[in-house]
């Protein structure tokens, strides 16, 4: 068995290491890995390769988590770039982007006096998805043109939409948990 | 995770809840926000004609700690004039509540915003006497 840990989650599974990524690839590769090394393979193994089928597979599991999701992979291509991220120190203090994220959570609070509250989180869903839209095409062009600054400003605002959104979820949850 | 009690009784009761008009020049706002977790925090600040601050409102979009710094914060420039606030340190904050080490940024959240809002009653003054 044999694996080679130096490549980067982009060249486990294949793909140019770029922000758009070939998505029925990366499934059907990542696919493939994980039968190729899934440990149950191994169960009659030596010890050690046991170990190393296990390694394998949480770093195949890993890269498949990181590229699958947007902001993931946008940090992870910054890190590759050896762009720093400090998470007790990075702040963002662009005072419109914050108004509106604080709109927008506001907006979830409030969906409780709407007489339709499941349609008003869907229309929130879906302006947090064009305003990440936007925000993923300002990475891909900074990305593309090495702009770090800009790029890792896109990555850290694409955090706050990841949490809108689940805070969105969360709140359609407990909404249809009410209905029923 | 298992939060202390003074961020338990902040987060509970969070003191000063609310907001002050923007417009007012009176009024400094600070909005941060930490990428790290997406959190987002505003914090204003109400200061009288001897630049001591009178009243601080907060609202904050985030975890526990980050709420409790907020309103830990609100309570501790009340009274404070802006000097005496713009001195307040985060680790100052991070010790009164015990927060762990990943939950230092909260505590450095706070500590931006009441900046941010300073600096922000600041620049206002600053344009109301150009314009005076």
């Amino acid at each position: 068995m044999y694996f080679d840990f130096s490549q980067n989650y982009f060249e486990v599974f294949q793909l140019a290491t770029d922000y758009v990524i070939d998505r029925a690839a990366l499934s059907d590769n990542y696919q493939q890995l994980q039968s190729q090394y899934h440990p149950d393979r191994f169960v009659n193994n030596s010890e050690q390769d046991k170990r190393l089928a296990m390694q394998i597979t949480s770093y195949i599991n890993e890269g498949h988590k990181i590229l699958q999701d947007d902001q993931m992979r946008a940090r992870y291509l910054l890190e590759l770039a050896e762009v720093a991220f400090d998470a007790e120190k990075d702040t963002t203090q662009d005072m419109d982007f914050l108004l509106s994220q604080m709109a927008l959570r506001e907006a979830i609070d409030e969906v409780d006096k709407d007489p339709d509250p499941l349609t008003a989180l869907d229309d929130l869903m879906i302006k947090a998805a064009e305003q990440k839209k936007q925000l993923s095409a300002t990475f891909q062009c900074s990305y593309a043109n090495q702009e770090w600054a800009q790029a890792k400003e896109a990555v850290l605002k694409l955090q706050f939409f990841k949490r809108l959104q689940h805070q969105i979820s969360s709140k359609q949850e407990a909404l249809e948990d009410e209905l029923l | 995770m298992a939060y202390g009690e003074k961020v338990l009784d902040h987060y509970e009761n969070p003191r000063n809840v609310g907001s002050l008009d923007k417009d007012d020049s009176s009024v400094g706002t600070g909005m941060v926000g930490a990428p790290a977790c997406g959190d987002v925090m505003k914090l204003q600040i109400q200061v009288d004609q001897n630049g001591v601050i009178e009243d601080a409102k907060f609202k904050t979009y985030g975890c526990g700690s980050a709420i409790a710094s907020s309103s830990l914060l609100t309570e501790w420039v009340k009274g404070k004039t802006l000097d005496q606030a713009s001195q307040i340190k985060n680790s100052e904050i991070a010790e009164e509540l015990a927060l762990p080490p990943v939950k230092i940024h909260c505590s450095v959240l706070a500590e931006d915003a009441i900046q941010a809002a300073i600096s922000d009653y600041q620049n206002k003054q600053a344009e109301h006497k150009k314009s005076a």
